[in-house]
């Protein structure tokens, strides 16, 4: 198959440069717009869904299992154990919908969850993953860059800046080979700044959202989101630095 | 590059040396990336960040791979989009007899 990047319109990748930043603001209307269509969507299936509408059950378990069954995953220790829990949550979502309080949206109760069975199954046999920054997102030290390069005169200016990775053609970005390496160094990040990077930056749940459906403040959900942008992005720079 | 901007990269560095720097250091400007994105910084804190990127030769790139690498990960998740993890006809069942318009037939 071949990939496609998503198009720059896409809200979050707007501010490319300085000069275009304040562009930004333009955007905003469009985000909000598109919130209250969604919510307005979401009322629709959540009275389908009461009224004992399978299709639109059907339709919810398409929309939402394949990203379920990747967030669950970072918690539980095989494929196997993730489906098991996507299955699960869908059942408690059957026998809670009737009482589902539309306070928080639908999806975002889903996947809470998704993530309570998720982290009790994972618990058993915990998955070997980096777990030391588990409550990272506590830590004073804040800095996600390597020290060392910005350690020249003056201290704190880049003494070996970002290569030039993104100025590499659209189809070596795009390879195959490229993609694969992307999606292993997604799942080595430590598990809740994966889940945190994976609901922002791949299904784009807003920042709230995700606060919601994993427990976390808004401070906090950040950081999280901070450090595994910035491991990212070191990553792929050394992937196509080391060729 | 912009000769200006050149020289004013130039300065900015000539400054800090100096001690004088009233922009941040680069080290600052990539830690408040996220807040900047997500247009959480204070006026005077995004003003700040805007007047380092503005001189900095190397910190527009960095806020430009942390985009780029965004757009790569969106790029992926097509591919896995086809898993069906779940057991449909059981869920679709369990989904008729615990249908919740019924609640007081759930003897």
């Amino acid at each position: 198959m071949s990939y496609r990047l998503p198009r720059r319109s896409d809200r979050y990748t707007r501010c490319a440069a300085a000069a275009e930043v304040d562009a930004v603001a333009d955007g905003e209307p469009v985000k909000a717009q598109d919130a209250t269509r969604s919510a307005l969507a979401e009322v629709t299936v959540l009275e389908r869904l009461r009224g004992g509408d399978e299709r639109a059950f059907e339709s919810l378990i398409d929309q939402h299992s394949p990203a379920m069954l990747r967030l669950a995953l970072v918690y539980v220790p095989n494929l196997a154990v993730a489906e098991e829990v996507v299955q699960e949550t869908w059942l408690a979502v059957v026998r809670g919908v009737d009482s589902f309080q539309a306070r928080s949206s639908l999806r975002t109760w889903i996947f809470r969850i998704l993530v309570n069975r998720a982290k009790s199954s994972g618990m058993a046999e915990p998955r070997n993953l980096p777990l030391s920054d588990e409550a990272e997102g506590d830590k004073a030290e804040r800095s996600v860059v390597d020290t060392a390069r910005f350690s020249g005169l003056p201290r704190g200016y880049w003494s070996s800046p970002p290569n030039h990775w993104d100025e590499l053609p659209e189809d070596r970005l795009l390879a195959r080979e490229t993609m694969a390496f992307i999606e292993g160094a997604i799942e080595t990040l430590p598990r809740v700044q994966q889940a945190v990077f994976r609901l922002r930056d791949i299904e784009h749940w807003t920042s709230a959202e995700v606060c919601e459906a994993l427990g976390l403040t808004v401070a906090n959900q950040r950081v999280l989101l901070h450090r595994a942008r910035a491991r990212m992005r070191t990553a792929i720079e050394e992937y196509f630095d080391a060729r | 590059m912009r000769v200006d901007k050149v020289l004013r990269g130039m300065l900015m560095k000539a400054l800090a040396l100096a001690g004088l720097n009233p922009w941040l250091t680069c080290r600052e400007c990539v830690d408040l990336v996220t807040e900047f994105l997500e247009g959480a910084l204070s006026p005077r804190d995004r003003a700040l960040v805007l007047a380092h990127l503005e001189r900095c030769p190397h910190c527009p790139r960095y806020i430009r791979q942390i985009e780029l690498m965004i757009r790569l990960v969106g790029a992926t998740a097509t591919d896995s989009d086809a898993l069906s993890p779940v057991n449909r006809a059981a869920l679709l069942d369990d989904f008729r007899r615990h249908g919740p318009r019924d609640p007081d037939d759930e003897t």
